[in-house]
């Protein structure tokens, strides 16, 4: 039997061959730490604009709920006086337009837009997050597609920014397939043409400072 | 670590958590080839090895502000590695044993003589160790920590430690009695 002290010395000598490593990519792993932590700061972004959207949603759905309740308790019962004859409104405003639950969904919308071509814009070049934002773009093109068709188009602004960002959004999803500079300026010659993002930020909900994050 | 080191060392993660970006490159710089190293002992895998080294700093740097200074950075981020490493082997295991098997049954075949025999059979009775005892073995005996530092880096007591490195070698000395002649010649 070897003795004990030879045996270790044996074993601290030769255990420095095992699994010996190379030489470290450096550069290679920094890299991939970087676009990891990139594309996990996004997908943490997104989730949570999206839970706040969730509780928006049931916040602005259980006030409808009490208004109607509200208003069934105290509407006149029968035989009361005629309602006054409301003129019609001017067409270029939203309220009268839009159904409540369809401007909702539009803002909703408009804001998980503007959350996307934000981050987009901040990758000046093709990067690893591309995947994610073509998916995340043919989402919302879907979307925005359905809320064209919808009574939310009714609204004049409500339309012409949805065919906007149609188009945007097409733009980005092709610039984020095939990963090149120019289909990426396009995108933002589109946007800056349309003053897209501003008018996004006009129609989005605005949130007070600091609310969930 | 001397008093100064220390200092520089605080100041440097104070930089990163303000933000500065050169300030997290200088960071890994100073511990990358140690984790990854680590990670590739316990792996011997290096697509593993990047993999685990990866999610070590990200892990490290999501975490950075909630490092208190009590353990030296270097073994802070030990003990995310061995963690990472850790969780990451018990997700591949099955492959990782279809591959042992494999390397064990090329060791049997080669030449019976020699010191690379020896070498292989040494390698092939570590892979057989277990993950936690395998990880104390290599954190001693090849990166040179000491007891102490291996409890922290395992969130393990120091008794349990000495241990594992105790039955480790225990286990080699088993796997490699056969060899014993060549050894005392």
């Amino acid at each position: 039997m070897m003795p004990e002290d030879r045996f270790e010395d044996f074993v601290r000598e030769h255990a420095a061959e095992y699994n010996e490593p190379p030489e470290t990519p450096r550069k290679e792993i920094w890299a991939r730490i970087q676009a990891e932590r990139s594309k996990r700061r996004f997908q943490r972004q997104r989730t949570l604009f999206e839970r706040r959207w969730v509780w928006a949603g049931a916040a602005v759905a259980a006030l409808l709920l009490l208004g109607i309740a509200i208003g069934r308790f105290t509407a006149p019962e029968s035989g009361g006086p005629p309602s006054p004859v409301v003129e019609a409104s001017d067409p270029t405003t939203r309220a009268p337009v839009v159904p409540a639950a369809y401007r909702v969904a539009a803002e909703k919308h408009f804001g998980r837009a503007e959350v996307l071509l934000t981050q987009f814009r901040s990758d000046a070049e093709p990067s690893e997050r591309d995947a994610e934002f073509s998916s995340w773009a043919r989402e919302l093109l879907g979307d925005t597609r359905l809320l064209l068709d919808s009574p939310a188009a009714e609204d004049l602004e409500y339309r012409e920014l949805l065919e906007d960002l149609e188009l945007v959004l097409a733009q980005i999803v092709r610039a984020a397939t095939k990963r090149r500079m120019e289909e990426r300026q396009w995108v933002a010659d589109s946007m800056d043409q349309r003053g897209v993002m501003e008018r996004l930020r006009l129609l989005m909900p605005q949130w007070p400072a600091g609310a969930g994050t | 670590m001397i008093p100064e080191e220390r200092v520089q060392e605080r100041q440097l993660i104070d930089r990163v958590l303000a933000g500065d970006a050169a300030a997290e490159r200088a960071l890994y710089d100073g511990h990358v080839d140690r984790v990854f190293r680590l990670a590739h002992r316990m792996t011997g895998d290096e697509t593993l090895a990047q993999d685990f080294t990866q999610e070590t700093f990200i892990r490290a740097f999501d975490r950075l502000p909630s490092f208190r200074g009590d353990a030296a950075l270097s073994t802070w981020l030990h003990s995310i590695t061995m963690s990472v490493v850790l969780n990451g082997l018990r997700k591949v295991k099955r492959h990782r044993q279809r591959e042992t098997d494999l390397d064990g049954a090329r060791g049997v075949g080669a030449d019976p003589k020699g010191d690379p025999v020896l070498r292989s059979a040494l390698a092939h009775a570590i892979d057989q160790l277990s993950d936690d005892h395998r990880a104390v073995l290599l954190l001693h005996d090849v990166e040179g920590f000491k007891h102490a530092e291996i409890a922290t880096i395992m969130a393990i007591p120091i008794g349990t430690s000495k241990a594992r490195l105790a039955r480790a070698r225990a286990a080699l000395r088993r796997d490699l009695v056969s060899f014993a002649p060549e050894w005392t010649s």
